[in-house]
């Protein structure tokens, strides 16, 4: 089991439910398998490309999910 | 190269804006301002106001590469930006992007490439609101 610290960002606020939230996850993650995750378990629609992001950094979708990461969940951009 | 980024709820400043960008060797000042427009909504409602949030950190960080990337494909002088955050009302600016150079040519082009790669990069994200209702922007890739 792993604990994460979630962010999320845009529309990805309104599917998730909240700005903030704490996941525990069971077993190992990639960001490829939580991006599955989160539209799987929040009705997001299977076509809204979703970033994750640690450190300031995109991860890549083989990227492993590390214990107590603070994770922040990116809909595309839409500044301006 | 000067570099100025910002994000903030409080509106950029245009004289401080012509400030930084002035210099005796740029003979172009290019300021574009993006600005809220009373668009409608599927519904029919019309936008009243946008709402901006961001990755504050990020914008930073990826404002930062994309001025290097700049730097490397086109001889400007300054450049300036600056993002609004939180309620932005129809008919006010909510991005200023100023840039410097020799000649307009190069000034243009270096905003126009800057603008193209913020839409497609910066995290920041908007949420239109109408009379009645609201809705986050989602552009289709």
């Amino acid at each position: 089991m792993i604990e994460v610290h979630v962010q999320a960002f845009g529309i990805l606020k309104d599917f998730i439910g909240s700005t903030e939230v704490k996941w525990t996850l069971e077993g190992e993650m990639t960001a490829l398998s939580m991006k599955a995750f989160i539209k799987e378990n929040f009705m997001v629609h299977p076509q809204l490309p979703i970033a994750v992001v640690r450190d300031n950094r995109y991860l890549a979708d083989d990227a492993m999910i590390q214990d107590q990461d603070h994770l922040f969940l990116m809909p595309p951009v839409s500044g301006g | 190269m000067k570099v100025h980024i910002s994000i903030s709820e409080v509106p950029a400043c245009h004289d401080d804006i012509m400030d930084f960008l002035r210099s005796d060797h740029a003979g172009a000042m290019a300021l574009f301002e993006g600005v809220v427009r009373a668009d409608i909504l599927d519904n029919g409602d019309q936008v009243t106001h946008l709402f901006y949030e961001a990755h504050v950190p990020m914008v930073h960080a990826e404002a930062a590469d994309l001025m290097d990337e700049l730097s490397q494909q086109f001889s400007i002088h300054a450049i300036y930006f600056h993002h609004l955050l939180g309620n932005v009302s129809v008919g006010n600016t909510s991005i200023w992007l100023g840039i410097s150079a020799q000649h307009r040519k190069e000034a243009f082009a270096a905003q126009s490439w800057f603008l193209d790669q913020f839409k497609k990069r910066i995290p920041i994200w908007k949420k239109e609101w109408g009379n009645q209702t609201q809705q986050w922007v989602v552009p289709h890739e």
